[in-house]
């Protein structure tokens, strides 16, 4: 006990009562032993942090506070859409210009240091391995007990939306199915770059890191603010799941919370005048084709940047943007300008853009009125929170050549015009992959990041294919999961003879016979 | 208090969380304190802490400088907060703090400081809840009357009164035997 501290409280004392002072042994007593039996603690330092952290991360409620706060208006017009968990809502601003800029923040949550949170190794389950069941872990589970098996996590499928990937409950093509006739004769591919060593056994996958909080808080005001005809209150454990916010003369904006993502369009009714709904491509028949100038590339971009600036649209995942152009149609020679031109921003990982399976660069689109240079929407607003794990990568090159010389792993569904012809595949380059993980265990379909080597196709010029690449992942469970399924027995596909569209399509005898369909 | 505290309220109120942050740590031990101070229970104090932190980031801009000290409006959630924790527990006696409670509440209490505050609270227990919130918070908050005066929203003259009285009151807590051996070791001297 302080001395110093007991007198300084009984000099008060005395100074309210000086009478007291004569029982100053017996107060003395007391307040000394008020004094002592103070407990001598202070909050858990991980408490304040934790504590801390929400606070800087808690911007929901200021948020939402910006409309009431600048007395905007707002009906709230949500539907609690299951009992469970979703609750979709629907928020029509009646007047007064949306604070878009402030809404991101709704779905941008700060890490500690930056955007990407490390987990250890083989985090997110199984890449391909065959599985019945299983969970992944995530940056919540690593902080808790949780310590997911890879062995029994969900694997990445091909194709169908990530079926599982076990022969026991894939769905088996046997002798009674068949599959749909088809009626072209697939591209070779051969590859034309030279030796490719890969760099590493082990690489970094990334995930798109999805997080329940916002959603929950975000259901938790609005049970708050309950609507007249539905007690929102009365749903527990509910979390907003989508919202649609409607602004004036301005623009939708549909913010998948649990997704981490946001995409806007213009909410004017321009699509609905007559004049865009004259067709305004090259094969308009009887309708008056309209035309658009291209607005240059440059321009695009500074259009698009200038936006994303105005909005607070971070572009902090994204690489070089450029502009987009309907790559077979240039090829072809029958390119248009159409009205809204589209900059891509490349989501990017470690200075490597992303890509989808057919080579399309994945990322975020801002698509630009040509008639008046304004944008009129953009997709694919990430909440740039990822999470990040090493696999095993192959370093088996030929194996990778194998695939591509395949057509990669979904190739082959563009006809070349004549037998044989042969699309020269070169040198690659790494890239990021953008592959679904369809998890059956909670139904949710994550989106991983897969290193993977992207081959140009060099002499598509004028060829029947939309793709200008084969891009093959490398994590080598995917190419063994790949294997696996390419095992399985596959009926012969029923080529058909005859001009398509001639009327006169018939079974190819030699076909019909060793048809399995067909026995 | 800090010294750029009004500038930190109103960044705070203009939306800035970092402010607040700074806010938060100068207040969050104390704040902490005071909630434990009524509850005896760690994980307690914790949850009330956060809420009454997370009222204080939502209620930012309803705070008027006019009216109160930061620190008294503060303290003055966290007292409501406290409050409201014992009104929820639907105990048949009006309770606003740990002390009010019979020794076997069935609220969770620290072992650690069980026997510590069991000796002080045979003392404070004689105080009605008003008197001894004061005690508590002059002799353990080493806050001020006016501070006081805000958090309860009584007169400043009202609260030294009301001290003075649990002080008193205090005295005569000690058991008789004991007094009269005091008073005659002070006539002694």
């Amino acid at each position: 006990m302080n001395d110093n501290r007991l007198k300084n409280i009984l000099e008060d004392i005395y100074r309210l009562d000086p009478n007291l002072k004569e029982y100053e042994e017996v107060l003395s007593d007391i307040v000394g032993k008020i004094l002592t039996a103070k407990p001598d603690i202070e909050a858990d330092a991980r408490f304040v942090a934790k504590l801390r952290d929400e606070l800087m991360n808690k911007k929901i409620k200021n948020k939402l506070n910006i409309f009431s706060m600048n007395k905007i208006p707002f009906i709230a017009v949500g539907a609690t859409a299951a009992v469970a968990v979703v609750i979709v809502v629907s928020v029509s601003l009646v007047s007064g210009r949306l604070p878009v800029n402030k809404l991101t923040g709704l779905i941008t949550q700060k890490t500690t240091s930056d955007s990407v949170i490390q987990l250890s190794a083989n985090a997110f389950g199984s890449l391909g391995i065959p599985s019945d069941s299983g969970s992944q872990r995530s940056a919540l589970a690593e902080e808790g007990a949780l310590t997911a098996d890879a062995a029994i996590a969900p694997s990445v499928g091909f194709g169908g939306g990530g079926a599982p990937a076990n022969s026991g409950s894939m769905m088996k093509i046997g002798e009674d199915m068949a599959i749909s006739p088809i009626y072209y004769q697939p591209y070779q591919f051969k590859y034309t770059g030279g030796d490719f060593v890969i760099a590493s056994g082990e690489m970094p996958v990334y995930r798109l890191a999805l997080n329940e909080t916002i959603g929950r808080t975000m259901a938790r005001l609005l049970s708050g603010a309950s609507a007249e005809f539905v007690d929102l209150s009365k749903f527990k454990n509910a979390g907003v799941r989508s919202m649609h916010i409607s602004q004036e003369n301005g623009f939708n904006i549909y913010m998948n919370l649990d997704q981490g993502r946001i995409s806007l369009d213009s909410s004017r009714p321009y699509l609905m005048t007559d004049t865009v709904m004259r067709c305004d491509g090259p094969d308009c028949g009887g309708y008056e084709p309209e035309e658009y100038p291209q607005l240059p590339e440059t321009q695009l971009i500074s259009i698009a940047d200038r936006f994303l600036s105005e909005y607070g649209i971070s572009k902090t995942v994204y690489g070089q943007p450029f502009a987009e152009v309907d790559s077979m149609g240039d090829r072809f020679g029958f390119y248009y300008a159409p009205r809204l031109q589209t900059v891509v921003y490349p989501l990017s990982f470690d200075s490597k853009d992303v890509y989808e399976s057919g080579g399309q660069a994945s990322g975020m689109r801002v698509l630009i009125d040509a008639v008046d240079s304004e944008v009129r929407s953009v997709n694919e607003i990430l909440n740039p929170i990822f999470e990040k794990s090493n696999y095993e990568m192959e370093t088996d090159f030929n194996r990778i050549i194998k695939i591509v010389e395949n057509g990669g792993m979904w190739g082959g569904y563009y006809g070349a015009m004549e037998a044989g012809e042969t699309l020269e595949v070169g040198a690659p380059e790494y890239v990021y992959l953008h592959q679904y993980d369809y998890s059956q265990s909670d139904g949710i379909a994550r989106e991983l990041y897969v290193p993977a080597l992207k081959f140009p196709i060099l002499n598509a010029e004028g060829k029947n294919i939309y793709q200008d690449s084969v891009v093959v992942p490398l994590a080598k469970e995917m190419l063994d999961n790949y294997e696996i399924q390419n095992d399985v027995p596959m009926p012969e596909p029923y080529f058909m003879k005859g001009e398509e569209g001639s009327g006169e399509v018939m079974p190819m005898d030699a076909m019909v016979e060793s048809s399995p369909s067909a026995q | 208090m800090l010294s750029n505290e009004s500038d930190l309220i109103r960044e705070s109120q203009e939306g800035g969380n970092e402010a607040f942050g700074e806010l938060y740590d100068e207040y969050i031990q104390k704040i902490y304190k005071f909630v434990y101070f009524k509850t005896h229970h760690k994980e307690v104090a914790e949850d009330l802490t956060s809420k009454a932190f997370i009222k204080a980031f939502e209620k930012i801009k309803s705070y008027d400088s006019r009216k109160a000290s930061f620190s008294t409006w503060l303290y003055g959630i966290a007292r409501n907060t406290v409050i409201d924790y014992y009104r929820t527990k639907k105990l048949n006696i009006n309770v606003e703090d740990v002390w009010d409670l019979p020794a076997k509440n069935g609220l969770l209490e620290d072992v650690d400081n069980r026997m510590k505050l069991e000796e002080v609270g045979k003392h404070l227990k004689t105080l009605d809840v008003g008197q001894r919130e004061i005690i508590i918070m002059r002799v353990w908050d080493d806050l001020s009357y006016k501070e006081i005066a805000q958090i309860m929203n009584k007169s400043e003259a009202n609260c030294r009164m009301m001290y003075m009285r649990a002080v008193g009151k205090l005295k005569e807590s000690v058991p008789f035997a004991v007094y009269i051996a005091l008073l005659l070791n002070n006539l002694k001297n």
